[in-house]
């Protein structure tokens, strides 16, 4: 008798985790649908979804115009000039753009004062704000505050961290090393002003938005003096790619590497694996959920894409006008 | 780590007991749940292994990436630690992308630490050209030795 009762619990106990497990996927799926409805909120106020990044994909300080700098991420090798001086530091993305849509307009009322100083986004010293849409309850480290270093300017870090990042296409962030994010196929990248007119291969077949699994920032600079940052996912500090997801692989590739200037490659999640580069960076969508993510597309729509989905299919929902015919999935 | 009989003896039935005993049941859920692990592993992996050198020198940090034919399925990759790397990787025609990864020696002022740089040229990660043929058996020891120029 006992031990029928015993097999019972054992068989109930990982049924009651899992169903935990799913009401945490759909808190996730809701929130991301709260950042899907808030990227067309401000497509309906501005007539375009957000930039990306306001940044060069990993040239911080190359600024395209109009803000501040004068460089248009185009080129086929970085231009030499005086960097610290030349351009301005800008440092916003995504993120910040839809704070007024996620209940966050005195927030963002600040922050855009704080902008208008000149200074980055990185510095703004309410950056530690979390705001909960962003963030993935499945993920432990989520929502992540603590950071290796400090934003400058009296920041202790360089802020909140969450689990949401926008589809920059299927490519790499920067190929080659070259500052090419401001040519990426996806809706989002850098300076990007994409309309819904523009994914012309269908809303409902191209990606929006995604999640990532965070990784901690380590606490005490490393024993070899590389990296104690991983900065997937910070919205104050999104110039080196953290904040995109390429659909490159399909969904928890673990045996893929993101890769990208900034990351903890021995500190990371096990289940987000990590390389640092200065070329061909990228950032795979990731989760706890077992078998998939949350994905929302350009319709608004989320679903739950499987780690299954055929590599060439995924490719065709990262870009947004490929012309190619996505079919099911 | 899941063992998969391939016939079990739990399930052999002995006719004098009661269709569910407390024993018999929890054989027959073992077995149940033994078997649930078994299933496509993917395809069987080989183990690699070798030196990379830029220049006559080893590269002490940085990745080397074996790629499937086409790309179409997702690339193995390792770290290189002073100059060597070891990877499983399946069996056929891969190519390869090394990419070498130094300090700047600067500290970047943002993020309080020295930032990293790669040093190694696209023609041998990007816009590689090396290449390996794993085998299903033998050696797959792969070395190999970049000129800088």
């Amino acid at each position: 008798m006992i031990a029928i009762i015993g097999i019972l619990v054992a068989l109930l106990l990982p049924a009651v985790q899992s169903a935990r497990e799913a009401a945490r996927r759909m808190q996730c799926s809701n929130n991301m649908k709260q950042v899907a409805l808030a990227l067309h909120n401000h497509h309906a106020a501005f007539g375009r979804f957000p930039h990306g990044n306001y940044n060069c994909l990993d040239h911080t300080f190359h600024t395209p115009p109009p803000y501040g700098g004068d460089y248009q991420c185009i080129g086929q090798s970085p231009p030499v000039t005086n960097p610290i001086s030349f351009n301005h530091q800008d440092r916003r993305c995504w993120a910040h753009d839809i704070w007024p849509y996620l209940e966050q307009q005195p927030l963002y009322d600040r922050f855009t004062e704080h902008m208008n100083t000149g200074a980055s986004a990185l510095s703004f010293l309410e950056s530690g704000t979390i705001i909960p849409p962003l963030i993935c309850p499945s993920d432990p480290t989520s929502p992540k505050t603590f950071t290796h270093w400090n934003g400058g300017g009296g920041t202790t870090s360089q802020g909140f961290s969450g689990n949401m990042v926008v589809c920059a296409g299927n490519d790499f962030f920067n190929r080659g090393g070259f500052p090419t994010s401001s040519q990426l196929n996806g809706i989002f990248y850098a300076v990007s002003k994409t309309r819904v007119a523009d994914i012309r291969d269908g809303t409902t077949n191209t990606a929006l938005v995604s999640e990532i699994i965070l990784s901690p920032d380590k606490p005490s600079p490393p024993s070899d003096g590389w990296s104690g940052h991983d900065i997937r996912g910070r919205y104050h500090n999104p110039a080196h790619g953290g904040v995109l997801f390429s659909t490159m692989w399909p969904p928890n590739s673990d045996e893929v590497n993101d890769r990208l200037n900034w990351c903890s490659e021995d500190n990371h999640a096990p289940q987000a694996p990590c390389e640092r580069s200065t070329a061909d960076m990228f950032v795979l969508a990731r989760s706890y959920h077992p078998g998939g993510v949350n994905l929302g597309t350009a319709d608004g729509a989320i679903r739950f894409v499987t780690e299954g989905i055929d590599v060439e299919v995924f490719r065709k929902v990262g870009s947004r006008a490929d012309g190619e015919i996505t079919g099911t999935w | 780590m899941v063992i998969c009989p391939t016939q079990s003896a739990s399930l052999v039935v002995r006719r004098r007991r009661r269709l569910l005993s407390p024993k018999r049941t929890i054989r027959l859920l073992a077995t149940v749940v033994l078997l649930a692990g078994c299933g496509d592993a993917g395809p069987a992996t080989y183990d690699v292994s070798g030196q990379v050198t830029w220049n006559g020198q080893p590269v002490e940090r940085g990745s080397i990436q074996f790629s499937s034919p086409e790309d179409k399925q997702p690339p193995i990759s390792a770290k290189i630690i002073a100059g060597n790397y070891e990877l499983a990787c399946p069996a056929g025609p891969r190519r390869v992308e090394i990419r070498g990864l130094r300090s700047t020696g600067v500290v970047d002022p943002a993020m309080g630490v020295e930032g990293v740089e790669e040093y190694i040229p696209a023609a041998f990660n990007s816009k590689s050209e090396l290449s390996a043929d794993v085998k299903a058996d033998g050696s797959n020891r792969f070395d190999f030795h970049l000129p800088a120029r």
